[in-house]
């Protein structure tokens, strides 16, 4: 990973005036410290422009730590969604990076994400305009797919930014896909970050896309002749789920493993309580899910150690209103996400156990104090309490 | 409060202000040593008949007596494996903190969750009732606590659920 700053760029970003956005971030630093760094940055925004001011929020972010409250409550209202996002929070986090410089950067940056997926990211100083960015990563269903992507996938990509990404041809060696990012396509407007979200969600495209293509090709044969064979997805290493494509229905089933006992015990109780919830009747239209601890009789002939779980199988019925149209997409990254929204929800529950232990503790500890303080007042002849004047008897009394 | 968890409350805070007349009283063994009798169960004639409280088969309190120590060891109901987990978790915590409580037992007696240990001089530094009123409540809480932690979690479950719907982002495909 290497990461060099180039020549200047020209000053035609400003809007009249040349205030150097570095000196603005030390000027605000001191008021970051008193929490009151949005309202001088508000001053600031006024002098310079919107994506220089970008840019000194990237810089505070970095530098100073600055932004710790906005991103605490940006984390508190989309807790449930921080581990499924689709965008990939380095991958935007660096094309926000490469769009709002002030000075060209020359960046060659790999990231990895899941152990799987890997991604490349390259923009060269005397050509700002243009990003490279390339993403490999293993099939989500060994068999079935090409390593290669199919040309309706590559369609999918392009039809998300058609202005910004273009396809390269050929891929960089050692990846899939490369793609020519054109950062000067990107709208100067408030959209900009909704368009580089997009480009992030690269990856979630091509996911989303492959699993379409698996659900439309799967069993054209066995549904002939009545059998329905389910269909193994490996999307994080070590959880697959299978799929199960019947004629008025998608099956999906999830085989839940975890490493510690206590994990399961807190997932298996959140099965039962998701199961209550959406068997409800203001969740009708949900899809009807169920959990079992023995293997669903669609899972009949699978190999044993894809069988063999300590947490159960967790099953969704998917019906065709599901998958219609704009909601495909939905659904897919839903899908491909549960085991990760699982665990989400087993470590915030293990948080929350703790916060509360913590604060049964203090409160115990508060009564306990209590219990000693009081015997110290009931004597004032001594002052001292019974203790202190214990420990001036001799400790060894024969 | 149910009825049966204050008669059961109420029989163990009678029979510790019963039990809790502890006296100074050095070793028999080992010379100008002062060791808790009921640990170390040397001398028989120094200990008293220990008194087994129980509610129900789950739930059960043994108070053991001796002359310059008193053993109070509880065995706190857990009804399903979720509440299992939550009082060994919290038990636990509570055990590797128990230096904040001075009478509480790092290790609990075998067959109990939880366990605690007065000295005569812990009755000599703190207030015999209050001590009692600080092991009753601390039991009270408990079960209490085990209950309450549960049932947030479920609310804490349905509501986030509910939450997630309605930004329809995740899980329910809800399309209203």
């Amino acid at each position: 990973m290497c990461r060099k700053e180039s020549t200047r760029r020209e000053s035609d970003t400003n809007k009249g005036t040349n205030v150097d956005w570095k000196t603005v971030a030390m000027l605000i630093c001191f008021k970051a410290y008193q929490n009151d760094y949005n309202t001088e940055l508000a001053f600031y925004s006024k002098l310079i422009h919107p994506k220089t001011v970008e840019g000194l929020k990237l810089y505070m972010s970095v530098h100073f730590n600055t932004n710790k409250n906005s991103q605490s409550q940006k984390r508190g209202s989309h807790m449930g969604m921080a581990c499924i996002e689709r965008a990939s929070p380095a991958l935007k986090q660096i094309l926000l990076k490469l769009y709002c410089a002030e000075k060209p950067l020359e960046i060659d940056h790999h990231l990895y994400e899941f152990g799987s997926v890997e991604y490349h990211i390259q923009s060269q100083a005397f050509n700002p305009q243009v990003a490279y960015l390339s993403i490999s990563m293993p099939p989500l269903c060994h068999g079935v797919l090409p390593n290669e992507l199919s040309s309706y996938t590559i369609q999918m990509i392009k039809g998300r930014c058609p202005n910004v990404v273009e396809i390269a041809e050929p891929a960089r060696e050692g990846y899939q896909l490369t793609m020519k990012v054109n950062l000067h396509q990107i709208p100067l407007n408030k959209d900009y970050e909704k368009v580089i979200s997009e480009i992030a969600a690269v990856h979630s495209v091509i996911l989303s896309s492959q699993l379409k293509e698996i659900l439309w090709n799967a069993n054209s044969n066995d549904e002939l002749q009545g059998m329905y064979k389910p269909i193994k997805l490996v999307y994080h290493p070590r959880e697959p789920f299978f799929l199960i494509r019947q004629p008025q229905r998608i099956v999906a089933i999830f085989p839940i493993r975890f490493r510690e006992k206590s994990d399961v015990i807190i997932a298996t109780a959140f099965f039962q309580e998701l199961v209550d919830v959406g068997s409800s009747d203001k969740l009708a239209k949900a899809p009807p899910c169920n959990w079992s601890a023995i293997p669903p009789p669609e899972l009949r002939g699978e190999p044993f150690e894809d069988l063999s779980t300590n947490g159960g199988f967790f099953t969704f019925d998917i019906s065709p209103r599901h998958v219609e149209g704009n909601r495909l997409d939905k659904t897919v990254w839903n899908l491909l996400n549960f085991n990760a929204y699982v665990r989400y929800h087993v470590k915030s529950t293990k948080g929350f156990i703790q916060r509360r232990m913590r604060k049964r503790l203090e409160s115990l500890v508060e009564v306990h104090k209590e219990t000693g303080q009081t015997n110290k007042i009931c004597h004032p002849e001594t002052k001292m309490g019974h203790l202190r004047q214990k420990d001036n008897e001799d400790p060894f009394p024969t | 409060m149910a009825n049966t968890l204050r008669l059961y409350l109420t029989c163990i805070r009678n029979t510790l202000e019963a039990a809790m007349c502890l006296q100074n009283f050095p070793c028999q063994e080992v010379e100008r040593h002062n060791k808790p009798e009921v640990e170390l169960k040397t001398s028989p004639e120094l200990l008293l008949n220990p008194v087994l409280i129980c509610r129900n088969e789950a739930e059960k309190c043994l108070i053991e007596t001796s002359i310059n120590s008193l053993r109070i060891s509880l065995k706190v109901k857990q009804a399903d494996e979720l509440e299992n987990i939550l009082t060994k978790k919290f038990l636990r915590f509570l055990s590797m903190r128990a230096e904040a409580f001075q009478v509480l037992r790092r290790k609990p007696v075998q067959g109990y969750d939880i366990s605690f240990l007065i000295t005569n001089y812990h009755c000599e530094d703190m207030q015999k009732q209050k001590l009692i009123d600080f092991i009753v409540q601390f039991m009270e809480a408990r079960i209490f606590d085990i209950v309450e932690t549960k049932m947030s979690l479920n609310n804490r479950w349905r509501l986030r659920l509910r939450v997630e719907d309605i930004k329809q982002e995740i899980l329910f495909f809800v399309y209203k």
